[in-house]
């Protein structure tokens, strides 16, 4: 299957029916809160199945972003060299983006 | 693409502290913001409809040029309808 793009095609399908169910299911979870403050907002991150939820929604949307990055980059930059430099400035920006989103959901969590 | 790094800022921010959460509050609460988040939000939903469109074409419903044009369009109106509610939510500012 390498080089046939199913792959790519087979990422971005499974992450978006995650993000989709996450994005819909969201707005409930967050009405469902006693309060918006800070105690609650705090007290919901610190629970590891939403904490582990929230984590993986950025695990799919960041990958989301690298099958849909990488396909524009295929299509609207010929330069190979350009192509490059523009694919990995996105790997650098989506990795680093990771790490923010551990270090910031991880002190968080109630072990 | 530019929200995914500002929500991320944004989650920092809310969990530090309650002067972080009311400050990220803070920022809701100006019209500008809100209209730049309801802009993304309305990209987001496109996007989302637009997506599960194309999951369903995946599985071979609605191929067919009369139910794709069909389907497409309602996508279109669907998330200018969603515009319209996010303007509102600018707008109660």
């Amino acid at each position: 299957m390498h080089g046939s793009g199913l792959n790519a095609w087979l990422v971005q399908r499974v992450t978006a029916v995650y993000l989709a169910l996450f994005l819909i299911a969201l707005p409930f979870v967050v009405a469902s809160m006693p309060a918006l403050d800070f105690e609650h907002w705090r007290a919901l991150l610190a629970r590891p199945v939403f904490n582990v939820s929230v984590g993986l929604f950025y695990v799919a949307l960041l990958s989301h972003a690298w099958v849909g990055g990488r396909d524009v980059a295929i299509d609207y930059v010929p330069n190979l060299p350009l192509r490059l430099v523009v694919l990995s400035a996105l790997a650098f920006a989506l990795i680093g983006s990771f790490v923010w989103v551990v270090a910031t959901l991880v002190p968080v969590m109630a072990l | 693409m530019a929200f995914t790094p500002l929500s991320i800022y944004a989650l920092a921010v809310s969990l530090r502290d309650a002067e972080g959460f009311a400050q990220v509050q803070g920022w809701l609460q100006a019209w500008p913001v809100r209209a730049a988040v309801a802009i993304a939000l309305w990209s987001l939903v496109h996007h989302l409809l637009a997506g599960i469109r194309y999951l369903f074409l995946d599985v071979g419903r609605g191929s067919d040029l009369v139910s794709a044009t069909i389907s497409a369009r309602a996508v279109t109106y669907a998330g200018a309808v969603t515009l319209a509610g996010f303007a509102l939510w600018v707008l109660a500012r």
